[in-house]
């Protein structure tokens, strides 16, 4: 079966390394909440105020998950050191849309999916089949692998930080463009088919992305 | 929109207190706990844990588990099915285990590595018709259950397996060592002197389906809702919210909920928070219980091992009872004390976890006639 | 001798804090709840292990938390007495 999606308001960013501006301290002016943000946290906050979505389901996928995070607490134990609480409680995959939510008192239902290559798939089939429900929904997929070492592991991605958000709503309208893994410029294959869509939108027109379950 | 009825058809398990699910219910309703003081498994601390006792390996028990499914099921294979996976730490254990031996991440397996590695492990002796994986910490595999209730009322896929699987790792018992909330001793939830939980595995099967086999358990609905408020601490709020959202979903009253099983950890702030929300919304007063005084958190794992205990719980018609718990602090919830039968029509197991996520699931006892409860 | 300026460095060191010098931080504002900085329970668990790390002062009674962590003035008072 087919589920089409009209796409309302998109965004995207990404970098080699690192992603330069993200208007953190506008966006969270409070600091004691600002310092505890993981780089994906950013990035989510940002991206969910390009699209201008304040309220509603979220569905957020990466396959990576907080790496950062994760590696300080190996390190942590490797060496015999105290693990920081507060690595512990930012390395759960849900972390980014957590610190999302609290910013923006968003008490709706936010699900956290990972699955490898097939995330960014996941989030919009997922989000194709919530989405019958009738409400906008806020789809989101992000990668922060900007940590030390990396280079031990990444043999083919080329940004190591980068997100997408499409904020959409269920139509019965004719689908204009399809999904597309095609992946030229090495994007975590987690994120592309996502990535794909929103640098594919033309503003001139509705946009809608027929999602086949 | 189709609106199918959901039931749970088909189960497996294994944790620290039970090989399969008889042995599972037969612990809890006799008070036998899984839970053990390990002092090998973390390097300064004696943590009580839930360690799966098995000769096999945790992933050939991960292949049991969907192969007793399949044996006990009325399908074939899985060609038709999804499988949706819950699981917060993925194979975090396999790539300490590289970590630790070679302190660099270069023989770390990545396609064993995420979450999207207990399909990667299935899909060598199992083909499924599509697969997803969520990874909310310790709402994970309530999530997948929700997940597949919504799916298959909407008629979007024939059936649907749910894995809820969290292996122990040294990254969960050291983090929650560094929060400072874990006990010694096998956890007393809601008791005045609980002292902290116990991290636990677990590997939890559902078969979900659309037609009823026997007496399956019904899937009346799913509750989702978010804090909005800490990471790590709960708000009262956010569980009221999904507790009450479940009960919309699955379009009955707090009157008709007969039992719940309790999120129940064994923290400070979570059973105080717990409780606090329970009292507010069902002043019906129905039986309440953790069984993580048995089973442990088996952290993603825990929303589909509750299940399976809920399930068991409806067909026996035996409320557990709350084992360890000596003296309630929220003296307004009528807290099970001794394992009883009793009528139960519906059940609501809670799962909360960091970051606010909440998840609240309803089964129901299904009449063979299918007539009204 | 830990002086006010060597510690709150620490602190702004072990809590990640942004955008703030020593010198913003008043010795006796309060530390915890909305009222002051604004730290919680997981910044009180990083200040143990931060003051373990840097001077071997071992804080194991959670009990003593809000005494001792009350403000700048008291912990200076805390740390400077076990040295």
């Amino acid at each position: 079966m087919n589920i089409n999606l009209e796409i309302l308001k998109c965004a995207y960013i990404y970098a080699p390394t690192q992603i330069e501006e993200l208007n953190t301290k506008e966006l969270v002016p409070k600091m004691v909440t600002r310092r505890r943000l993981t780089r994906a946290s950013k990035i989510a906050i940002y991206l969910n105020s390009l699209c201008e979505f304040e309220d509603g389901r979220i569905i957020f996928g990466s396959a990576y998950g907080e790496l950062d995070a994760t590696s300080s607490i190996l390190n942590s134990i490797n060496s015999k050191e105290q693990i920081s609480p507060t690595s512990f409680q930012n390395s759960v995959y849900n972390t980014a849309v957590s610190y999302l939510s609290m910013i923006n008192k968003n008490k709706n239902e936010i699900m956290t999916i990972s699955n490898g290559d097939n995330t960014s798939l996941n989030v919009l089939k997922s989000g194709a089949i919530k989405a019958i429900d009738g409400d906008t929904i806020l789809l989101m997929g992000i990668e922060t692998l900007n940590i030390p070492n990396i280079e031990q592991i990444n043999r083919c991605i080329n940004f190591l930080e980068c997100g997408v958000a499409l904020k959409v709503r269920v139509t019965n309208e004719k689908a204009t463009m399809n999904i597309d893994n095609t992946n030229k410029n090495h994007f975590p294959k987690s994120i592309v088919s996502m990535m794909n869509i929103a640098k594919n939108i033309d503003t001139n027109k509705k946009n809608i992305i027929e999602i086949n379950i | 929109m189709t609106k199918n009825k959901v039931f749970i058809t088909s189960t497996s398990s294994i944790c620290c207190a039970g090989e399969n699910n008889t042995e599972l219910f037969n612990n809890i309703i006799n008070s036998k706990s899984g839970i053990s003081r390990e002092t090998d498994f973390f390097y300064n601390s004696k943590p009580a844990i839930g360690k799966i006792k098995s000769d096999k390996t945790f992933y050939e028990n991960l292949n049991i588990q969907c192969q007793n499914i399949l044996n006990d099921s009325e399908l074939e294979n899985f060609h038709d099915t999804l499988l949706i996976v819950g699981s917060s730490v993925g194979g975090m254990k396999y790539t300490e285990d590289s970590f630790f031996k070679t302190s660099n991440y270069k023989e770390i397996d990545s396609t064993q590595h995420g979450i999207d590695t207990t399909k990667n492990i299935l899909n060598k002796n199992f083909n499924f018709y599509d697969d997803i994986s969520f990874s909310t910490a310790c709402t994970s595999s309530a999530n997948a259950i929700g997940y597949a209730y919504e799916v298959l009322q909407k008629g979007i896929y024939k059936n649907a397996l749910v894995v809820g699987i969290d292996s122990l790792c040294q990254t969960t018992v050291g983090g929650f060592l560094s929060l400072g909330v874990l006990s010694s001793n096998p956890c007393k939830p809601f008791d005045v002197n609980r002292d902290g939980m116990n991290v636990s595995e677990a590997i939890a099967c559902l078969l979900l389906e659309t037609t009823q086999k026997e007496n399956s358990t019904e899937v009346c609905g799913v509750g989702y809702s978010s804090d909005a408020f800490h990471m790590t601490q709960p708000h009262p709020d956010g569980s009221q919210t999904c507790m009450q959202n479940a009960l919309n979903c699955a379009n009955i009253k707090y009157e008709q909920i007969d039992y719940i099983n309790a999120h129940g950890t064994g923290t400070i702030a979570n059973d105080t928070s717990e409780a606090q929300s329970i009292a507010k919304v069902f002043k019906n007063k129905p039986k309440v219980s953790s069984t993580k005084s048995i089973t442990g958190h088996t952290l993603g794992a825990a929303g589909a091992i509750e299940a399976i205990i809920a399930d068991m719980v409806i067909q026996n018609q035996t409320i557990p009872t709350n084992t360890f718990l000596d003296d309630a602090q929220n003296k307004d919830i009528n807290f099970s004390n001794e394992t009883q039968n009793s009528k139960v029509n519906y059940i609501l197991s809670n799962s909360f976890a960091f970051g606010g996520n909440n998840c609240s699931l309803i089964f129901g006892k299904v009449e063979q006639n299918n007539n009204e409860y | 001798m830990v002086t006010s300026l060597d510690f709150k460095q620490i602190l702004i060191k072990y809590l990640r804090l942004e955008d703030i010098t020593a010198d913003e931080i008043d010795d006796n504002d309060p530390l915890f709840g909305d009222e002051g900085l604004g730290l919680d329970s997981v910044d009180s668990i990083e200040l143990v292990l931060a003051i373990e790390k840097e001077y071997g002062i071992i804080i194991d009674d959670p009990k003593q938390y809000d005494t001792i962590f009350k403000n700048i003035t008291n912990l200076l008072t805390y740390i400077n007495d076990k040295k």
